[in-house]
């Protein structure tokens, strides 16, 4: 243990004694260089719907509440539903223990995105 | 005078200060091109690479978080720009045959070193290092120049910590061999006395 460590001194005192190699005087100014030529892409926030579609939908909707109150006909639909009577829905049986095991499940599958966000910031 | 921290300097920097940043290359250009140049041993390449590794490390710094220290991160982003160059190169060294070497032969190796000029024995130093792998050379480079501990060494090169440490070891045994390679043992033993 001791000659490890009397070895790793050793080592380290005879690369310390080599001395730091230095980049040439071209060095700083080609990186700066090669910053400058590729500029930033600055984001600049722009909305999904502009402000332009946002006046147009609102005078949209305006006029269409307007003209609904104002120009009343006397054209009226008459709804049948009745058609409705040929279709039927099925009814689901569902044993208590199925249903258990669904909230469980469900349960289970909220748990994920916590247990992601925990081990995520395990390993950072 | 305090000199600004490199936090100060990556947030000016984030904020469209490219000054800042130059303060941040000239703070870290010699450490980041002293590994480079150890994996690739070659002075051009190296500059080009870590020109490369700078550029990038302006280009994605909004991904630094602050958790780890910048010259690890930095580190890390020129250590893959040379493995990557290696990779492209095609060409890397192997690790030697360790030769068994005896407490005497240390010794020797120790006298034999003293009495040689500081020249004549940077030089074989420097030779001995540049005959490692490439990713044993960076890490002994890492650890015994830079000092950075284990654990960020681990995280520079995305190897687990018994790795590097198994890898230290090896290393300084085969920096033990070819040094002894160098300094032929009669030689040593003549000139220690």
């Amino acid at each position: 243990m001791e000659d490890d460590l009397k070895e790793q001194l050793f080592i380290k005192n005879l690369i310390k004694g080599v001395g730091r190699e230095k980049p040439s005087q071209e060095f700083f100014s080609n990186v700066m260089t090669g910053i400058e030529a590729k500029p930033k892409r600055v984001l600049v926030y722009e909305p999904l719907i502009s402000t332009t579609t946002w006046m147009v939908l609102g005078v949209a909707s305006v006029i269409s509440i307007i003209g609904l109150i104002f120009l009343a006909t006397d054209f009226s639909m008459n709804w049948n539903f009745s058609f409705m009577r040929y279709f039927s829905v099925p009814k689901l049986q569902i044993s208590s223990t199925m249903l258990y095991a669904i909230v469980f499940l469900s349960l289970f599958l909220v748990q994920i995105p916590f247990l992601q966000k925990y081990m995520k910031n395990q390993y950072k | 005078m305090n000199e600004p921290s490199d936090l100060y300097l990556i947030k000016r920097t984030l904020n469209g200060d490219t000054n800042a940043y130059g303060s941040l290359v000239k703070r870290h250009q010699d450490y980041i091109f002293n590994v480079v140049l150890k994996m690739l041993r070659n002075r051009e390449e190296a500059e080009e690479v870590a020109q490369d590794a700078f550029i990038k490390a302006y280009n994605v710094l909004e991904s630094f978080k602050g958790d780890a220290k910048f010259t690890t991160w930095l580190y890390k982003i020129a250590y893959r720009k040379a493995l990557d160059r290696i990779k492209t190169n095609n060409r890397s060294r192997t690790l030697e045959l360790v030769e068994n070497l005896t407490e005497d032969t240390s010794a020797h190796l120790e006298t034999g070193l003293d009495i040689l000029l500081l020249e004549e024995k940077q030089e074989i130093i420097k030779r001995c290092i540049l005959r490692l792998p490439e990713i044993e050379a960076a890490i002994v480079t890492l650890f015994y120049f830079e000092e950075q501990s284990v654990k960020e060494i681990a995280e520079i090169t995305s190897l687990s910590e018994d790795n590097i440490k198994v890898k230290l070891f090896r290393s300084r045994k085969l920096l033990y061999s070819l040094l002894a390679s160098y300094l032929k043992p009669e030689k040593i033993i003549e000139n220690g006395r």
